[in-house]
């Protein structure tokens, strides 16, 4: 039984290493204590080293940096083939990544590179056996499904970002001794396919759901655009990201990259505040893993209350004020 | 041009037994359209992969200005996305398709992986997650939906595969005179064999189990005012909890 855990880790311009890239590094952790396989990371970029300092290296056998000036921004078309070829050489068993809008893009090409099937959005993933089987929604998030591969190797697979299951508190691998650094400098493909040209910004960048340790979600309940300054002022006080219900997406109080559900984003926070949002299955399918739930909602039949730990029967304008009011005099 | 869009069959309103296009797929098929409003001589073949029941929707989306259909017949059941992106491959390659357009992923398995993986199999360039999409002769630009609400302008020489996301455009309602002119129009069915596929080759992920997602535990209903449940939910969610 050999072969390694390679872990595709993310970073961020100025944040440093995405807290998504952390609990990743956790369940490969955790899959290595059960496997006795070693894991190795990769961290691609510009400068991936900047990186580098953040990686816990406790349980991590390698760290390959692959550097490259076409690395700067993420484009598929070069990071594919710099990933395939540094991990083709790895031996790897298994392949992780997060379905962050990176991972998204990117693993379903190198899973094609590998000539491989891979699973998307594991929210759980365990070692069995000879092999590997993991946990993932289906059927609109009604059900869930346990998988496992049964063809060639590397097994690919992406976890939900900051899945709660995965980050097991103070784990501690220990196959490796010490962790090795190797500097890779991919040369570039000259005649890409494809090229990103541009990247459009937003005005103001505000923090992603995806990589957000607390979220505050919107529901119908909001009625204009300015409402949801309400929201805002309440993630503010908790370092949450503002999340939406496809209703609000629909009739543009919120932007798409707030959606949160079946055809939005599937996240799992450690916080989750469900206001004034019913709590239909396709809003549920994309929140269902967060460890904390709370829902403000005035009907208290209101499906979202079968999966909240706490619950608030009221109007969202009288109540958000309040919770606000309440964590503000916790800080003073 | 040749623009294959490849649809999903879901069942409509995730119960009922009716099968209806992909939402996603729905803004791949409107969006080969008005490309091929712009040049008449755009040819559009819709492509699925799946069980016999799928021809009342390959029916629907001929409704459309799409010209004929392919359906690979499979029993369908144990396939991957990796085996699905392999017959589409296929499919592309025997159709000499130029520009390939899907939704970016299924609303009811959500595993947004074949149009990444068909790109990849294919080594054609992709833009998943579209919300714009230029063609000037042989030259795409799409802008696509990044982190943080940022937009990426990807820009290709066909062949390309774009994988359509809300916001591209608004699909239209086939008027009756399609419904009509759709019945007439070819669907070819296809074989695995015929494309040189076995099935094995196709699965390489099985299905252990399906199981209903676990009920989380009765909700803890915080009562009183207002004033009273925001402190109380507070200190619930600092000591109980302790998440803050
Ligand atoms: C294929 C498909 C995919 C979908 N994907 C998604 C998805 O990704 N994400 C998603 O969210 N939805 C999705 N939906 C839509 C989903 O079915 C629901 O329609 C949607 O989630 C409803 O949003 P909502 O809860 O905000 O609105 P509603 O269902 O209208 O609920 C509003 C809630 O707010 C409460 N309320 C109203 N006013 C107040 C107030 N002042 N104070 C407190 N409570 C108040 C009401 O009691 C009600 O419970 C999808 C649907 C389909 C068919």
């Amino acid at each position: 039984m050999n072969g390694r855990i390679i872990v595709f880790l993310e970073g961020k311009k100025k944040e440093g290493l995405k807290k998504s890239a952390r609990a990743l590094l956790k369940a490969a952790w955790l899959l290595s204590q059960q496997t006795g396989k070693p894991v190795e990371a990769v961290l691609m970029g510009e400068d991936p080293k900047q990186y580098g300092e953040e990686v816990l290296r406790k349980g991590l056998n390698c760290i390959h940096y692959v550097k490259s000036a076409a690395l700067k921004d993420y484009d598929v078309h070069q990071y594919a083939p710099a990933f395939f070829s540094v991990v083709k050489d790895l031996n790897p068993w298994v392949i992780m990544g997060n379905s962050t809008l990176v991972g998204k893009d990117l693993f379903p090409r190198v899973a094609a590179m590998f000539s491989v099937p891979m699973i998307s959005d594991c929210q759980k993933i365990t070692f069995e056996g000879p092999g590997l089987k993991v946990v993932k929604a289906c059927f609109y998030g009604k059900k869930q499904a346990e998988l496992s591969f049964t063809g060639n190797l590397p097994y690919i697979v992406t976890l939900v970002p900051n899945s709660a299951e995965v980050e097991i508190e103070g784990q501690e691998a220990a196959v490796a001794e010490e962790t090795k650094e190797r500097e890779i400098e991919y040369i570039a493909d000259e005649k890409p396919k494809g090229r990103l040209v541009e990247i459009i910004m937003k005005e103001t960048e505000k923090q992603d759901v995806l990589e957000a340790e607390a979220i505050v979600a919107g529901g119908r309940a909001l009625k204009e655009k300015a409402d949801f300054l309400l929201l805002e002022e309440l993630a503010e006080k908790l370092d949450a990201a503002v999340g939406a219900s496809r209703a609000v997406v629909d009739s543009d109080l919120a932007s798409p990259e707030m959606q949160i559900g079946q055809s939005g984003k599937t996240v799992a926070p450690k916080l989750y505040f469900a206001l004034g949002i019913s709590g239909a299955a396709q809003h549920i399918a994309g929140m269902r893993g967060s460890k904390v739930v709370v829902a403000v909602n005035k009907d208290k039949q209101a499906p979202v209350f079968d999966y909240a730990q706490y619950g608030i029967v009221g109007d969202v304008y009288q109540i958000v004020p309040e919770i606000i009011k309440a964590l503000t005099d916790l800080d003073g | 041009m040749r623009i294959g869009v490849c649809i999903k069959g879901v069942v409509e309103d995730n119960e009922g037994s009716k099968w209806v296009i992909n939402t996603f797929d729905e803004y791949a098929l409107e969006e080969a359209v008005r490309l091929k409003e712009k040049d008449e001589k755009t040819e559009i073949v819709v492509i699925t992969v799946g069980h016999k029941g799928l021809k009342e929707m390959l029916y629907a989306a001929l409704a459309t200005k799409a010209d004929r259909a392919v359906h690979v017949v499979t029993p369908d059941e144990d396939m991957s996305g990796f085996g699905i992106a392999t017959i589409l491959k296929s499919v592309v390659r025997q159709e000499r398709i130029d520009l390939v357009l899907l939704g970016k992923q299924a609303v009811d398995n959500a595993s947004h992986q074949i149009g990444g993986m068909l790109a990849g199999l294919l080594n054609w360039a992709q833009a998943i997650d579209v919300i714009e999409l230029d063609i000037e002769g042989d030259e795409a630009t799409a802008h696509r939906l990044a982190e943080g609400g940022k937009i990426e302008v990807i820009r290709a020489r066909l062949p390309v595969v774009i994988g359509a996301a809300k916001g591209l455009n608004e699909p239209r309602y086939p008027a009756l005179r399609g419904i009509i002119a759709a019945k007439k129009k070819e669907i070819k069915e296809i074989a695995l064999e015929e494309l040189g596929l076995a099935r094995e080759d196709l699965c390489g992920i099985k299905v252990e189990r399906v199981f209903a997602a676990p009920e989380k535990e009765a909700c803890k209903f915080i009562e009183g005012e207002p004033g009273k449940a925001a402190e109380e939910i507070v200190r619930l969610l600092r000591e109980e909890a302790k998440v803050i």
